[in-house]
């Protein structure tokens, strides 16, 4: 029955005085909320905490939500403001560049084993791989979040809201505060970057070159 | 239809779900006939698929729910915050207010400034106070009777004063600490036994600047060797000269106000030469012109005349003091035999020059900030 009360609703009666109907906002946005603090942050504790304040926070500003909008891009939009004011407080005091904060603000491999995955769902049958399978599936993951590190916060954010919590582009511009086609351009040029590691090349080496004339430019429409 | 390579193009958009209607039709049609696109298609959505799969997040702390529930405190509650702000941004709608808002800080920038300007007329006149306290001479504003905030001649001519008294005592390079207001009490004076100082009316000043020619005695000529003042040789020097008694300044910047002191017998000397630029401001009656400090040209009077003219554009003072006789006497024409030595100062010069009239003996301390040979052509001038 709670799932199915929409969030402006809830909202609404948040505004009344419910705290119960909060309650089950933060029950409903929590995991996706944290998800992207995570990924973005890559420390469980800041983004817990950042997760935690970002809540507070829209409760305090609640009465300014536009309720014509959907409600999570705006939490995402608080929530992602305070994570890239941290990351960049810690690029700033830390002396950590913009590219290589990741570096220094990362959990180890070790406190990752752990990972109760919560895309387990997603992976499927891959979690039943044999040893070798999952060596090589370790190397393709850390190549990944590798490449993913490797942009810039505001790129990583925009492929995080793609990829992982499937946004749309006007919902990515709305939480980034910019425009439409600032999102599109910004995606091309972050896929690019992601592309060019070995996991991936591989695959599209595959289909760049199993055209007919060796390229998938060539490639003509079969015949009617 | 769509080429691969423009099909290609649009293979992120297609599968990201961002084409319109059009675009996407189009790209399907030709998807369904191209055996290598649609397999990029699923290359793209594998991708995707990879990079969500390589990435795992690990387990939100269980009682998260719970921490952010017990942080919130009844001030931030939304409906509180939100009824204060839908009150205040009505009060902020109602169309009368912005404008009474604005005159109402108008209102107070313009009370404040004038304040300011009557503090600081009061300041002055508390200052001059209590430097002319051993005068006991009240002070009283410049304009008697007016209450209003001083008027720019106002305020210019009570630095003029404090300038005067500067530059008699030898520093006119620094500029005065506390000016002094413009005022005197000449009824003060009268009862105090002193000499009959003349009333000197006290009307605004005039918008033109006063010709020093024009305000002079009408038997006031040129002397024959004023056009030559190189040629005269200075003989009396001073050193720095003390600071005369400020018995009696008196608001003087008006047209006929020499010509009333001249009616009650003082003899005017005036310059007819001055720099470019220079015109007459006002005249001060000084006591003490029998000062032992003085040079060995010592005027033995008891009044001297301290005429003022300030540069209108510069702001610079220059400064004419005579001494004259004790006992007053017409004015005539006598050959003047100056004697004149410059001194320079820091910044400063004067000319300490006799000059003799009608048998008697007149000391010009002229000081300015010009150079010593203009200086000597506003000596050799006047008569």
């Amino acid at each position: 029955m709670e799932g199915h009360t929409p969030d402006h609703e809830l909202v609404r009666q948040t505004l009344a005085g419910d705290t119960h109907a909060f309650e089950m906002i933060v029950e409903r946005h929590q995991q996706a909320v944290y998800r992207i603090l995570y990924r973005l942050l890559r420390n469980k504790q800041e983004a817990e905490d950042i997760a935690q304040e970002a809540f507070l926070r829209c409760y305090r500003h609640l009465e300014k939500y536009d309720q014509d909008r959907p409600f999570a891009p705006w939490l995402y939009r608080i929530a992602t403001n305070l994570a890239l004011s941290r990351l960049r407080h810690l690029v700033k005091h830390q002396s950590v560049s913009w590219d290589d904060y990741d570096n220094r603000f990362s959990e180890t491999e070790e406190t990752t084993t752990g990972w109760q995955v919560g895309l387990a769902d997603r992976e499927g049958p891959s979690r039943s791989l044999d040893p070798a399978a999952a060596w090589e599936k370790r190397e393709v993951r850390s190549e990944i979040v590798q490449a993913l590190r490797s942009l810039k916060p505001p790129d990583q954010l925009i492929i995080i809201l793609r990829y992982f919590e499937e946004l749309s582009y006007e919902e990515i511009a709305y939480v980034m505060q910019t425009r439409r086609n600032n999102i599109e351009v910004r995606l091309f040029r972050a896929r690019q970057k992601l592309r060019n590691i070995p996991a991936l090349q591989q695959e599209w080496g595959n289909a760049r070159y199993h055209g007919q004339d060796g390229g998938v430019t060539v490639c003509t429409p079969a015949r009617k | 239809m769509y080429t691969c390579k423009e099909v290609i193009q649009l293979l992120d958009l297609y599968t990201d779900g961002e084409l319109d209607e059009q675009h996407r039709l189009l790209v399907g049609t030709h998807l369904q006939s191209c055996d290598l696109c649609s397999r990029l298609v699923r290359l793209r959505e594998e991708e995707a698929r990879m990079i969500r799969s390589h990435d795992p997040v690990p387990a939100l702390s269980p009682g998260f729910t719970r921490q952010v529930m017990a942080s919130l405190s009844p001030d931030m509650h939304p409906s509180t915050r939100g009824q204060w702000l839908s009150s205040l941004r009505k009060s902020l709608a109602r169309p009368w207010l912005a404008p009474a808002l604005a005159g109402l800080i108008l209102l107070v920038a313009v009370s404040y400034a004038a304040s300011l300007r009557l503090i600081t007329t009061d300041q002055k006149q508390v200052a001059f106070q209590n430097s002319q306290s051993g005068l006991q001479a009240q002070t009283q504003l410049a304009l008697p009777g007016n209450t209003t905030p001083e008027t720019e001649h106002d305020q210019a001519f009570n630095e003029n004063n404090s300038l005067n008294k500067q530059e008699l005592a030898g520093s006119a390079a620094s500029k005065p600490t506390v000016p002094k207001p413009p005022v005197d009490s000449i009824e003060a004076d009268r009862a105090a036994g002193s000499r009959n100082i003349p009333a000197v009316s006290q009307t605004a000043r005039p918008t033109t600047a006063i010709n020093p020619k024009a305000v002079s005695a009408p038997d006031a000529q040129t002397p024959e060797t004023g056009g030559t003042p190189e040629a005269k040789t200075p003989a009396v020097s001073t050193t720095d000269a003390k600071t005369p008694e400020v018995r009696m300044m008196s608001l003087a910047p008006r047209q006929n106000s020499l010509d009333a002191l001249k009616q009650q017998g003082y003899t005017v000397l005036q310059p007819s030469f001055l720099p470019p630029g220079y015109i007459f401001e006002q005249y001060s009656l000084l006591s003490g012109g029998s000062d032992e400090s003085q040079s060995t040209a010592r005027f033995t009077g008891t009044e001297d005349i301290l005429l003022s003219y300030r540069n209108a554009q510069s702001g610079a003072l220059l400064t004419l003091e005579i001494q004259t006789p004790a006992n007053p006497a017409p004015p005539s024409q006598t050959d003047a035999n100056p004697n004149a030595q410059g001194s320079r100062q820091t910044g400063t010069n004067r000319i300490t020059q006799s000059l003799q009239k009608l048998g008697r003996n007149f000391v010009l301390q002229i000081t300015g900030t010009i150079p010593s040979a203009d200086l000597q052509k506003v000596a050799d001038s006047v008569q």
